[in-house]
């Protein structure tokens, strides 16, 4: 009888839909993000071979003896000596900065408005914003590199206009690509401004009006400020993708902004120097997680939320 | 020394100017209108209750008192000023919100030092006031804490402070006590009537509750559907209501419906054919002979026995029908014989006691002469 129990428990174990509604995003992780990435790190610690894949396996089985485990840090030396490396992430860096801030710039505003809107407008205001989403990618990158490009609209506007009487030089330069990157990472800024400001009570202002605070004060200290998680979540958003971005830079850049991005693909697919493109992306991706994270951290201590170990001292 | 202070009067003083005069206040939320020519006069130093159910239009008086709303027409004066206009930071008015709107990323006491710091107080200053208050409502020692970090008491009491900072001519306070819990309620009361007196601001609270309106307030204005009903010091309000609503409203009431058959300068008589029960009010009636009159009588006012009075008045006969046990009193639900149900509220004066009157039994309802209350309206 006992047996019976325990396995019919045991059973129920297994099919508990809640716990396995958990469990399937934690496989998806593991299978999709944690697997490549322990894939990715192995072969930053290999050493590149003539073979395919061009790469000699940091632990691998030879014929007939044993297993060899062999890492090598080289990949990551030469990284660190060559300042090239240095030089084209701080590159990165710079450029995705200006676009977090070029999308804040207009993004902030722009969340603002949709806040202020009447709920019609509202969500009018939100479908413009998610629109662009519904065209690929790449069109819309090469939408701007024809916009900009010599004889493109904004060119022969202005020449029409007299303003200018030779094309200007729009494309292939950093103001493009922090341009490109700002139109197609905006909506990451918007989006998680406007939650934030939807989230706050608004008799907030109310209270601030009411002490004496006129409404262009107000907005900047307590709107703004209990908008910082947004702004901190969609310049994350923000940021992050930008610092490895690739298309944009590749379509609207020119030869002088070489990111990061490009610099891996070059290892790669030019170079096919794998454990050296790995370890540029391992190597990447730890200088931007680390301070990232540690922002995030700071903002996710949560300020509205109640403590409850006070309520006693209500009746003490 | 209590008596030195006893509550003033001054509505009561004909030469008394009032502070805030509300007049002619309308207020339409499209075509609902949630204000209707609304008049009042409050004076200095009081503790206003405004009383009504949900959707009476006392927190859309209140907003427009504070400048948040304007009114459709009509003007508000406070302290002999015209505030019609006034933008909310500019009026000498403070509110305390009924979800307190404690700012969340700033401090307890940066959140009091608010509304100095927009008056480009000195520094030292602001932070000798802020801890007067931080001491008045003893919240000294969570000056550094963040709202999140408190309990819900401790947050009223910030909001509190933070509402008193500019010392403004009139506190609004809109469901001050709502958030608290039932014990910590009852003892908020007292404190926050201890503190006006202190600070000796004119206060004007909007509350659902008639007990925290009848406990705190020096007047009751009790408001219904925009209109403001009966005005009046909360003993007069309860023992004197003026209206079949404000009797309703404000605790439980029983209510006879009849006609005046005897009407004198010193008493009245009101006969209830329905219940077979004849009323006499020992004030007049003053409304004609024959007229349709209601009596209320409070149920503490009534008395429950089982002997039949000696009298042909003042008396009505039914069965229980419900006891509710509350601890200090007993409320028995006695049914006449009309289907009319009347309440008696009971003291248990005697702990164990058996209940001397059981379901189901038959019963006689007494009351004085100066129990009832004649209501015209």
């Amino acid at each position: 009888m006992k047996q019976q129990y325990l396995s019919k428990t045991t059973w129920r174990k297994w099919i508990n839909v809640q716990k396995l509604s958990i469990k399937i995003p934690y496989a998806w992780m593991l299978l999709f993000l944690i697997g490549p990435l322990i894939a990715l790190v192995s072969i930053s610690f290999s050493e590149p071979a003539y073979a395919l894949p061009p790469y000699e396996a940091v632990l691998k089985y030879v014929e007939g003896t044993y297993l060899s485990l062999k890492f090598h840090i080289s990949n990551y030396i030469f990284i660190f000596k060559d300042s090239m490396y240095a030089t084209v992430f701080l590159r990165s860096v710079y450029i995705a900065f200006l676009s977090t801030a070029a999308c804040l710039i207009i993004g902030f505003p722009f969340a603002y408005a949709i806040f202020r809107a009447p709920p019609f407008w509202r969500n009018m205001l939100i479908l413009l914003v998610v629109l662009p989403f519904y065209t690929s990618f790449l069109v819309r990158v090469y939408a701007w590199s024809s916009i900009l490009s010599a004889n493109g609209p904004i060119n022969s506007m202005l020449m029409s206009l007299g303003f200018i009487s030779q094309p200007l030089q729009l494309l292939y330069n950093d103001a493009a690509v922090v341009l490109g990157i700002m139109y197609c990472y905006l909506p990451f800024m918007v989006m998680p401004i406007f939650v934030a400001l939807q989230k706050m009570d608004r008799t907030m202002l109310e209270a601030a009006y009411d002490l004496g605070c006129k409404p262009l004060r107000g907005f900047f200290t307590i709107t703004i400020p209990l908008a910082k998680k947004g702004i901190i979540a969609g310049s994350i958003l923000v940021l992050v993708p930008a610092i490895g971005e690739f298309v944009i830079p590749e379509l609207l850049g020119g030869s002088r902004t070489v990111m990061i991005g490009r610099t891996i693909w070059t290892e790669f697919f030019a170079n096919r120097d794998w454990p050296l493109a790995a370890a540029l992306a391992i190597s990447m991706f730890l200088l931007v997680i680390v301070p990232i994270n540690y922002v995030q951290r700071a903002n996710d201590y949560n300020e509205d939320e109640v403590s409850n170990k006070n309520q006693e001292a209500d009746h003490a | 020394m209590k008596l030195a202070i006893k509550k003033l009067e001054p509505w009561q003083n004909p030469n008394e100017e009032p502070y805030i005069s509300i007049e002619n206040i309308s207020k339409n939320f499209g075509n609902f209108p949630a204000v209707v020519d609304f008049n009042l006069e409050i004076y200095k130093g009081e503790f206003f209750s405004l009383l009504g159910g949900s959707g009476c239009g006392k927190s859309t008086l209140l907003r427009m008192l504070a400048g948040f709303e304007q009114p459709t027409s009509g003007k508000i004066y406070i302290d002999g000023m015209d505030m019609t206009n006034i933008p909310p930071y500019e009026r000498p008015v403070n509110m305390m919100f009924q979800s307190y709107a404690l700012f969340p990323h700033m401090t307890v006491e940066q959140n009091v030092a608010f509304g100095l710091k927009q008056e480009n107080m000195a520094k030292s200053e602001i932070k000798d006031r802020v801890y007067d208050l931080l001491d008045l409502v003893e919240l000294k020692a969570f000056a550094k804490r963040k709202p999140n970090q408190l309990s819900g008491g401790q947050r009223q009491r910030t909001a509190l402070a933070r509402s008193l900072a500019k010392q403004p001519k009139v506190l609004l306070l809109d469901e001050p006590l709502a958030a608290l819990d039932k014990k910590l309620r009852d003892k908020t009361q007292f404190e926050l009537v201890n503190i006006q007196e202190e600070v000796g601001v004119t206060f004007i609270m909007v509350t659902h509750d008639q007990e925290e309106a009848m406990t705190m307030s020096t007047r009751v204005g009790v408001m219904e559907q925009g209109r403001i009903r009966q005005v009046g010091a909360p003993r007069e309000v309860y023992e004197y209501p003026n209206s079949r609503f404000s009797a309703e409203f404000i605790g439980s009431i029983n209510l006879f419906d009849g006609l005046v058959v005897e009407e004198e300068r010193d008493h009245a008589l009101v006969r209830d054919e329905e219940n077979d029960c004849t009323l006499y009010i020992s004030h007049s009636a003053s409304v004609p002979l024959g007229s349709q009159a209601t009596v209320a009588i409070r149920p503490e006012k009534v008395t429950i026995t089982k002997t039949p009075p000696k009298t042909d008045r003042n008396f009505t006969k039914g069965e229980v029908e419900e006891i509710a046990y509350l601890g200090d009193v007993s409320i028995y639900h006695v049914r006449l014989k009309s289907g009319k149900l009347v309440m008696a509220t009971v003291p248990n004066l005697q702990r164990g006691a058996a209940l001397p009157i059981e379901w189901e039994e038959e019963v006689y309802l007494k009351w004085n002469s100066n129990s009832g209350i004649i209501l015209t309206a």
